[in-house]
């Protein structure tokens, strides 16, 4: 006979592919608490899935370049992350490359959508008042580089509004701590089967992009390759690249900017979002990226300039 | 600390040749979709025919003929079975309707290998059904594991698999 717990791990097949969720805390709120935060990220999936008929995003790829279309305020959200990290990136972020993405075989077109042949940028996205969204030219979005983070993020303000601060919420391998020290590993971007130990973060988010088991269209459910915009071909970054930062909507964007840009063009703009970044290359070699100064850094700098004095 | 913008280190990586998460026990997915409900188990041994018409209905192999069934007094049931993929063992739980919609599946254990130890029936079953209790997690180092996770797609053609088993068998 077990004895009460006061720490629940469950996971549901979420979002194409396993979305766990942890939290700790008075047993009595922990099922209750957990279920809201899969109940969360179950509603951003629908409303943000680009293959779900009737999702804020195939509407507004059927429907934007004719008329201003209402959206969920969820949305809305998320899109207006996106233009930021669009802006920051000078363009690097980009959810308009569906397109390119249905020409290589990694999406499939919409039905009723009306032609697109190559990514517009985010200046043909109009965000309008009223929670409306409006395309000044037909363009198809795709917010798999984004939505997955900002579903992780709805988990934990589920699991905070309903009294956890104790948590972690993993969305196949994009995911946010809570108020207690967690350990992670890296997946080794050559060898799936090798876990690299990567750090402890405490709230904080992670997000790792890869190829690893992409690579070929269909193979592994939602995944697919980083468009380079302009390039109109897949970025090229055969390694692993994890950024950290406040919360996972960010996160998971700006691995794409790091992707698209490189290590040196990229750092700026991971500062501006307080992020830092990770890569790790298939031979098994880190590159640190904008780190983060720790508090036992800037401890050790003030002793130093004590010395000095 | 250095000024360099960034810093190159070779890294020590931890082999996990049979990384593996139990989450629930089949008692503790029971009581999460059907609390306060009192579930009897039913043993079920599908019909050749019936396993048929599940495969033409869903349009995936049924692997095996027994289930693994809990009915509630409603006409409700819950049913615990595993999927099979490349390198993935999952354990998950479907809580099916009256009407036959889904009401809730929850993973009770997830399994990669990438031996010849997912093809394996033993080590396969010493997971089943065990559940966060039991000390059997192969590598507690790795907790929390960033960077992808296989795709969901052979639970999801599972549950499609078991809601059509539900509509042909069990109602």
């Amino acid at each position: 006979m077990r004895s009460p717990s006061s720490s629940l791990r469950r996971a549901q097949p979420l979002l194409g592919t396993f979305v766990e969720v942890s939290a700790r805390g008075a047993p009595a709120r922990l099922r209750a608490a957990t279920d809201r935060a899969f109940g969360a990220i179950a509603r951003i999936h629908a409303l943000m899935s680009y293959h779900e008929a009737g999702s804020d995003v195939a509407r507004l790829n059927r429907l934007a370049h004719r008329e201003a279309v209402g959206v969920d305020a969820h949305t809305f959200a998320v899109l207006a992350r996106a233009e930021r990290i669009a802006q920051a990136s000078e363009g690097a972020f980009d959810i308009t490359t569906a397109p390119e993405l249905v020409r290589f075989g990694f999406l499939p077109a919409g039905d009723a959508m009306p032609p697109a042949r190559t990514s517009r940028g985010f200046e043909a996205i109009e965000l309008l008042p009223g929670l409306r969204v409006r395309f000044a030219r037909p363009t198809w979005i795709d917010l798999g580089g984004i939505a997955k983070g900002y579903a992780v993020d709805s988990g934990c303000e589920a699991l905070e509004q309903a009294g956890i601060t104790d948590y972690l919420v993993n969305a196949g391998g994009d995911l946010r701590v809570g108020a207690s020290a967690e350990f992670v590993h890296v997946r080794h971007p050559a060898r799936p089967e090798l876990a690299v130990p990567l750090g402890e973060f405490t709230d904080r988010a992670l997000a790792t992009s890869a190829a690893y088991f992409a690579g070929r269209p269909g193979a592994s459910g939602d995944r697919h390759p980083i468009i380079a915009p302009g390039r109109g071909g897949p970025a090229r970054y055969e390694g692993s690249i994890s950024v950290s930062a406040p919360a996972c909507t960010e996160a998971d964007a700006l691995t794409k900017v790091v992707a698209v840009l490189g290590a040196e063009a990229a750092a700026p703009v991971l500062r501006r979002f307080g992020a830092e970044a990770w890569l790790l290359s298939t031979a098994g070699a880190w590159q640190r990226l904008a780190p983060r100064a720790r508090a036992s850094d800037e401890r050790s700098a003030a002793a130093r300039a004590m010395a000095a004095r | 600390m250095r000024a360099a913008p960034w810093l190159l280190a070779p890294v020590a990586a931890l082999s996990m040749p049979a990384y593996a998460t139990s989450y629930l026990t089949i008692e503790e997915a029971q009581r999460i979709m059907f609390p306060g409900t009192t579930l009897t188990p039913a043993a079920l041994t599908l019909t050749e025919a019936q396993a048929r018409e599940i495969e033409r209905r869903a349009g995936v192999p049924v692997p095996g003929r027994t289930l693994h069934l809990w009915r509630a007094p409603d006409g409700a049931a819950f049913i615990v079975d595993e999927v099979i993929g490349k390198h993935e063992a999952i354990g998950y739980a479907l809580g099916i309707n009256a009407d036959g919609r889904v009401r809730q599946v929850e993973i009770l254990d997830y399994r990669e290998a990438y031996g010849w130890e997912v093809r394996n029936e033993k080590w396969r079953r010493q997971f089943i059904g065990k559940g966060a209790a039991d000390p059997v997690l192969l590598d507690r180092d790795i907790r929390n594991l960033s960077g992808a996770t296989l795709s969901s797609r052979h639970v999801t053609e599972g549950v499609r698999r078991l809601i059509a088993t539900y509509a042909v068998a069990v109602k």
